[in-house]
């Protein structure tokens, strides 16, 4: 899926002005001339990035980088504004605002800004889908299967776990094959870093 | 060297180069320059020949001009013979120092600066000597201790040039070790708005030292003196300084640099050295001292306790009460006074000897009339039990009652000015109950209606019982110095239009908001027409629906131009017909980004079909401004509240149209609610308390009412003012 701009700003002029130089520029845009619309028509899943003017009537830029953080789909925020005032810059900043510039700002600085944002996203969504996808993979581990990983990733020895989990040190060999196999690793080493990926205990 | 050009001074006659390091405009160096030259002209053993120049260091900093001004200093002095060179301020000194050897090899130097500390005597080279005073960074900061026992903190305001900061940094020195004492905070090399800023902020309980500022932040050229003027003008606390210039600027004072007799006692070294003597640096006679003086009219402002001003102080423009002036008098006429009253006792009692007592009090009255007009005194008396008068010509003159008028007290009371009745009346009642000498001043409304103000002491006797049974006193013309404490409060009202700039410079915010828009979207537009151009083939359908965009916004930003010069315009009414809609449109638009920053929701509610008002359309939005800005003001902090501003209309009928601004704010307290509009009077930290004041007059000029109200029924308040409806839109 291609990603997608989304402009945010009350102001009508500059909300067109801005969206006609990053078409030209090669991005596809989704201009909003109010945050609400903005946040109402958002999936979960469309990758981009937000252009927010920061001073904005009933909800402001920081109200949307607020809401916005609460949804499936925090992509990163660049903030405008008429003049930068330091606490909401700090405010912003502290929020997690990817980028700060004035309205004003340089073409070359806004479009590199756009181009961080979205390589941003990006990377975040390709880390977010490869951690699902490796929490898939666990996800077909029966659960004895899960039992002896357990004790692996703890570090126990075959005997260890056999005893431990009432089964003799053979039926933990094979569960230790299925492992390996389902998860498609080939020693214990690259099964705690898989197991860390998805966010399990290795220790 | 020429020979011959340095033959032209008159024989056994000396060439002294004075330079100073600023501009010959400071006040300070005006101070120095006068008794120097005073100095020099008297000097017949030797006669001096002077030159001077004013290297303006402040505004071109030495570093820049080094090599320019040893060029000029060559070419200008090459056929002169100078015997001296004084370089005045430590600027110049060092400059002096650094190039001595080329210019003037070997020609002794003597110099005035105002900084002892960063000359040591035993660096000098030889033939250097001069004037230091110390700055007594201790001296002040004591006094300012002293003066304000209760200070929870300094400010320390410095300027940007290099001569600021060297003051600076040795003020700091010295402050630093106050700091387990006081917080003490800096505001240096700031813009002078920002400064005077800081200081209206200023808690009451701040000791704001002004070290020097002869340049700010943003390169204006300024004296100590001209900033300590225009700071005193709006500082809300005391200030102090080290500057002798400060005197007579409001500024209190502080152990302050004399610099005129830093000069004299600069000039005096100056003409011992050329008679061949010597005067080792740091001799005695190369200190300047630095006197601890204080204004007194800045201490009665601030009311600090005078007891606490140190007895070696100098205390400068001390104002004598009427008492203290006359006391001798005022103790003697009381005590003829007190033997007139037997006799007046005696008359009232035994009319029979009416005739000779009437001599007799004739007699005493023409003597003590004499001793009075003497210190240009009326004298009164007062018999409480029968409410009589008995006063001399001149305070009948000054009362404008006629000389044989009989005088009741209640006829006196009812000549003094209605606002100052009471103010009176309480005076003589704490001086009844407290058995002491009253001080007053009034205004008296003369028969003619002229207004006469008048300075006014006296004291009551007791009966046995202690029921005062008369009461005594004199009374003087104050009016001429009262006019001159007007003409301040005039000045002050010029700074009115100075408040609206700083209006203005709080919504600064807002309206680079407000241009930053359409700018943005021309130079967005601009960007893309770039990008559209380029393509093949170019997409002119769009680079034309851009170029039209551009001037459309174009237009709007000098819009908000145009709008904000109105604002800052001062000038007549220019009467038109005016929409009230797109009148408060306007305005609400104007505020819209400051409301938006604020979480206030701006709301207006103008009935469609309202006549047309004639109004001065800016005058009217910048009342409309103020109104909105202050209901923004009244809101209380926190977001639970309902934060709102409304902008109402309403026409009944008749010939005007009311408009309102309500807020849901705190509302007015009942025992403000009378002073709404006095100028000054202002409910908010920061206000200057003119723009109420300024509204109405505004609006009274255009014929219309302005007032305030509490809301009926729900919190804040309204502010409706009603203006003619134009003579088109009547119905």
């Amino acid at each position: 899926m291609n990603p997608v701009v989304f402009l945010v700003d009350d102001d009508a002029s500059f909300l067109t002005a801005a969206a006609r130089l990053l078409r030209a520029s090669g991005f596809t845009v989704q201009p909003f001339a109010t945050a609400q619309e903005f946040l109402a028509q958002l999936s979960e899943d469309t990758p981009g990035c937000v252009i927010a003017d920061l001073q904005m009537p009933a909800m402001s830029g920081l109200d949307l980088q607020a809401a916005l953080a609460k949804t499936g789909n925090a992509m990163p925020v660049i903030f405008l504004t008429g003049h930068g005032d330091i606490p909401s810059t700090v405010q912003a900043m502290r929020d997690g605002a990817e980028d700060f510039l004035e309205k004003r700002a340089p073409k070359e600085t806004l479009l590199a800004a756009v181009t961080r944002a979205l390589a941003r996203d990006a990377m975040v969504r390709e880390s977010r889908a490869k951690i699902n996808g490796v929490r898939a993979r666990f996800g077909k581990l029966s659960g004895r299967e899960q039992e002896v990983l357990t004790q692996v990733l703890r570090g126990a020895l075959n005997k260890q776990i056999a005893s431990e989990l009432g089964i003799c040190e053979r039926t933990v060999k094979l569960h230790r094959t299925s492992i390996t196999t389902k998860l498609g690793v080939h020693s214990v080493a690259e099964l705690t870093r898989l197991a860390q990926e998805a966010g399990l205990g290795g220790s | 060297m020429t020979p011959g050009l340095a033959q032209q001074a008159p024989a056994g006659s000396k060439q002294v180069l004075v330079l100073y390091g600023e501009r010959l405009d400071l006040p300070a160096i005006r101070a120095a320059e006068q008794s120097l030259r005073e100095t020099f002209a008297a000097s017949t053993a030797p006669p001096v020949e002077w030159f001077a120049e004013y290297f303006d260091f402040a505004r071109f900093p030495a570093a820049e001009q080094d090599v320019n001004l040893t060029e000029y200093l060559r070419t200008r002095y090459a056929g002169r013979r100078i015997d001296l060179v004084m370089p005045v301020s430590s600027l110049s000194l060092r400059f002096i120092l650094k190039h001595r050897d080329n210019l003037f090899p070997g020609v002794p130097v003597v110099y005035a600066v105002q900084s002892a500390a960063e000359i040591d005597p035993a660096a000098l080279p030889s033939a250097v000597t001069g004037v230091a005073a110390e700055l007594d960074v201790r001296g002040t900061v004591e006094l300012a201790l002293q003066l304000q026992p209760e200070a929870d903190g300094i400010l320390c305001l410095g300027g940007a040039s290099a001569a600021d900061q060297d003051a600076l940094a040795r003020v700091t020195r010295v402050l630093d070790g106050y700091k387990d004492r006081l917080p003490v905070r800096y505001f240096a090399g700031k813009a002078l708005p920002e400064t005077v800023e800081e200081v209206r902020k200023a808690g009451r309980n701040t000791i704001v030292l002004l070290v020097s500022m002869i340049r700010d932040g943003e390169g204006r050229a300024l004296s100590t003196r001209e900033v300590s003027k225009q700071l005193s003008a709006i500082s809300a606390a005391p200030i102090y300084g080290f500057a002798g210039t400060l005197m007579d600027t409001g500024a209190v004072g502080g152990a302050l640099v004399d610099f005129a007799s830093t000069g004299r006692q600069a000039a005096g070294v100056a003409l011992k050295v050329l008679n061949g003597g010597s005067v080792p640096p740091g001799s005695p006679e190369t200190k300047s001292p630095t006197p601890l003086v204080v204004d007194w009219r800045a201490i009665q402002h601030w009311q600090l306790p005078m007891s606490q001003v140190p007895a070696e102080a100098v205390v400068m423009f001390r104002k004598p009460t009427l008492w203290e002036d006359h006391r001798g008098l005022i103790l003697g006429i009381l005590l003829v006074g007190l033997a007139q009253s037997v006799t007046i006792g005696a008359l009232l009692v035994n009319r029979a000897r009416r005739r000779r007592s009437e001599e007799s009090l004739r007699e005493s009255e023409k003597k003590m009339n004499l001793a009075a007009q003497a210190a240009n005194l009326g004298l009164w008396l007062r018999d409480m039990e029968r409410g009589e008068v008995w006063a001399t010509e001149k305070c009948r003159t000054l009362f404008g009652f006629q000389t044989e008028e009989p005088i009741t007290y209640a006829a006196l009371l009812s000549r003094v000015h209605p606002l100052d009745r009471e103010s009176k009346s309480q005076a003589v009642g704490r001086a009844l109950a407290d058995r002491i000498f009253y001080d007053t001043e009034y205004r008296v409304v003369l028969p003619d209606g002229g207004i006469r103000w008048i300075g006014a002491t006296g004291q009551a006797e007791y009966d046995a019982a202690g029921r005062p049974t008369r009461m005594l006193g004199v009374c003087t013309d104050i009016t001429a110095r009262k006019e001159s404490e007007f003409e301040t409060h005039e000045l002050r009202l010029e700074l009115a239009h100075a408040s609206r700039v700083a209006t203005l410079g709080q919504l600064s915010s807002a309206l680079a908001h407000e241009l930053n828009q359409p700018l943005g979207a021309i130079l967005r537009n601009a960007e893309a027409a770039e990008l559209f151009l380029k393509m093949d083939p170019p997409d002119i359908a769009e680079v034309l629906a851009i170029l039209a965009d551009i001037r459309k916004d174009d237009q709007r930003a000098g819009g908000v131009i145009d709008r904000m010069r109105a604002l800052l315009k001062r000038r007549h009414l220019e009467l038109e017909s005016l929409e009230v809609a797109g009148l408060v449109g306007e305005v609400a638009g104007f505020i819209l980004p400051d409301a938006a920053v604020r979480h206030v929701t701006l709301g207006t509610s103008i009935p469609e079909g309202l006549p047309a008002v004639r109004g001065d359309r800016v005058q009217v939005q910048q009342v409309l401004l103020n109104l909105m800005i202050n209901a923004m003001d009244a809101l209380p902090e926190g977001f639970g509240d309902e934060r709102s501003v409304v902008v109402q209309a309403r026409y009944d009928r008749g010939d005007s149209v009311e408009i309102s601004v309500r807020d849901t704010g705190h509302g007015i307290p009942p025992e403000k609610a009378g002073k709404l509009f006095e100028p000054f009077f202002t409910t908010k930290p920061q206000g200057m308390g003119i723009g109420l004041a300024i509204s109405r007059t505004i609006i009274e000029a255009h014929g219309g009412k302005l007032w305030a109200e509490n809301n009926t029924g729900g919190p804040g308040a309204a502010f409706h003012f009603t203006l003619p409806v134009a003579e088109e839109g009547r119905a």
